[in-house]
């Protein structure tokens, strides 16, 4: 044993050797402040909820995750969707062959197969324009660092646009967001170049090369969320909807998206749903027990509209059940030959 | 402090802040290469642990492996984290630049060469071992708590390194031959011992 441990000494000390040296810094204080601050007001809003008996333990997890208000995440790209995903919930009936959601999933899987497919070059860019609002949280921090809450400021933000540019091929080109009148580089630095990306955070490419046999896709979706979420059926739900929100993927991939989703137990159909925008449609839709996201769609033309999710379970400092807590509206989808270029 | 966390008090969830931020922002650093980006990480990390903080154990040492765990989810997967917090984001990305901030890249060119230099080494590593290498050699965790942290065997941890050893020696070799080839040859075998960070975990004792 303690040989195995000489010998681990060893192999660290010389791998610390053949590594140049990283830099170190301390978080500069007001930003160590602001970060601090930060995190204790989330974690105050769901202040009361804490020594709570444990059979509302699920419900407890639930009203941890954010409440929190407007659009962003300036680390984030290609995500938006405020989507509860705590403890394992009951799931709904699986659906069936014939379901109202089966059968919608198959319709607009059938339109998006037929549209044309785009012209993409390696340096084209994937534009995506959307309004988005979430529910704030009630909690705010003085500048004592006090921690106030505020029961009535919760609520559904007013809907802001939010714009993002994605290199089509290669991550390590610059990727930008802009939002609230302010430009946000987004380009991704976590990888080797270059980077398609992977289903988290996927180039067209990345897309374009994923199976489009539907159940393949599903497989491929289970294994590479495997361990995310609160169960593996609605983290596959959300990862499609991730990809069908702020990326563009060829006809035949999103059509197979659509279809893969269909083979997801659970999934439902809601006849009317608002966009962010306003635009009535219907909607497939998963319920984790806390949150109903759905995918709205035009009724007459079958295009995605955009996106809501609605609590299903009343959730202290947050909503009620049947409360909007995040919605989205996709304006304008494109590939576009540069950033900032809009068509 | 394992109970308070677990008990979801405030206060020892504000110490566990004021212990760790450092350690936390400095492993995001060398997963992400970029200080805000890491800025954005130790928020993530502290966000998340506190909606984890229900399977801390009650025994054991220091909760900094767990947040460096916790931080290497964040950051491999900034997006899907990103979005749960995603206006706590936004108003942390509100607050202006502050001067000492704006002072402290101005002094900092160095380090963006010796950041360069460490992160294309790494990356001629897979990502696990990058993984492995970052909380081992960097963060000074031992490997039973990298293991723990990455959920993954102390086994694995151990061959892991093995690999990064080999993959770095390799990368070594061909450079010294190549630097001889040059007429240059220095670069080979120097033993002199090179302090790592790490520092991190030794803080707590």
């Amino acid at each position: 044993m303690s040989t195995d441990h000489r010998r681990d000494e060893n192999t660290v000390t010389d791998v610390a050797r053949l590594l140049p040296t990283p830099p170190r810094r301390d978080l500069p204080a007001s930003r160590n402040h602001a970060v601090k601050e930060l995190v204790l007001s989330e974690i105050t809003s769901t202040r009361g909820t804490v020594h709570d008996a444990p059979r509302r333990r699920h419900l407890r997890r639930a009203v941890l995750l954010p409440a929190l208000g407007t659009v962003v995440a300036a680390a984030a790209v290609g995500v938006v969707v405020t989507v509860n995903r705590p403890t394992p919930a009951p799931v709904p009936p699986g659906a069936t062959a014939d379901s109202p959601a089966v059968q919608l999933l198959a319709r607009v899987a059938a339109v998006a197969d037929k549209r044309p497919s785009p012209a993409v070059t390696d340096t084209s860019y994937v534009y995506v324009d959307t309004m988005q609002a979430f529910t704030s949280s009630g909690a705010t921090v003085d500048k004592n660092g006090n921690l106030h809450e505020d029961p009535a400021s919760a609520g559904l933000d007013k809907p802001r646009p939010r714009q993002v540019w994605i290199p089509v091929a290669n991550l390590c080109e610059k990727s930008l967001l802009r939002q609230n009148g302010r430009d946000l580089d987004i380009t991704s630095r976590n990888g080797s170049c270059p980077d398609q990306g992977s289903l988290n955070r996927p180039t067209y490419r990345l897309l374009a090369s994923l199976p489009t046999d539907p159940r393949a896709l599903l497989d491929r979706i289970y294994t590479e969320t495997k361990g995310h979420g609160s169960t593996p059926d609605q983290e596959a739900f959300v990862t499609i909807g991730d990809l069908l929100r702020e990326s563009a993927a060829p006809p035949g991939i999103t059509a197979a998206l659509y279809r893969a989703a269909a083979l997801i137990p659970g999934v439902t159909s809601v006849p009317d749903a608002t966009d962010a925008a306003g635009r009535h449609g219907v909607a497939v839709a998963r319920d984790d027990g806390f949150v109903r996201s759905e995918w709205i769609f035009n009724a007459a033309t079958d295009e995605l509209l955009g996106e809501r999710d609605v609590l299903t379970t009343d959730s202290p400092g947050r909503g009620r059940a049947g409360d909007v807590v995040g919605t989205t509206a996709i304006m304008t989808k494109a590939i576009v030959a540069g950033i900032g270029q809009t068509s | 402090m394992r109970t308070g966390v677990r008990a979801g008090d405030h206060d020892v969830f504000a110490e566990l802040f004021d212990r760790h931020a450092g350690g936390v922002y400095n492993h995001a650093f060398r997963l992400t290469w970029s200080w805000s980006t890491a800025e954005d990480v130790v928020a993530l990390t502290f966000l998340e642990a506190w909606r984890l903080r229900h399977k801390v154990e009650p025994e054991g040492g220091s909760l900094l492996p767990w947040l460096l765990g916790i931080a290497t989810n964040v950051a491999r997967n900034t997006t899907r984290a990103a979005r749960r917090y995603q206006a706590a984001l936004t108003r942390l990305h509100a607050d202006p630049p502050t001067p000492d901030f704006a002072q402290d890249v101005a002094d900092r060119v160095d380090d963006i060469h010796a950041a360069a230099a460490a992160r294309a080494a790494l990356e001629r590593l897979r990502p696990g071992e990058r993984d492995v290498v970052a909380l081992v050699v960097w963060a000074g965790l031992d490997q039973a708590s990298a293991a723990q942290a990455l959920g993954i065997s102390v086994g694995t941890v151990r061959s892991r390194l093995s690999r990064a050893r080999a993959n770095l020696r390799a990368t070594r070799d061909s450079t010294a031959a190549r630097e001889r080839h040059r007429g240059s040859g220095q670069v080979q075998g120097s033993h002199t011992t090179v302090a790592w960070p790490g520092q991190e975990a030794r803080d707590e004792h």
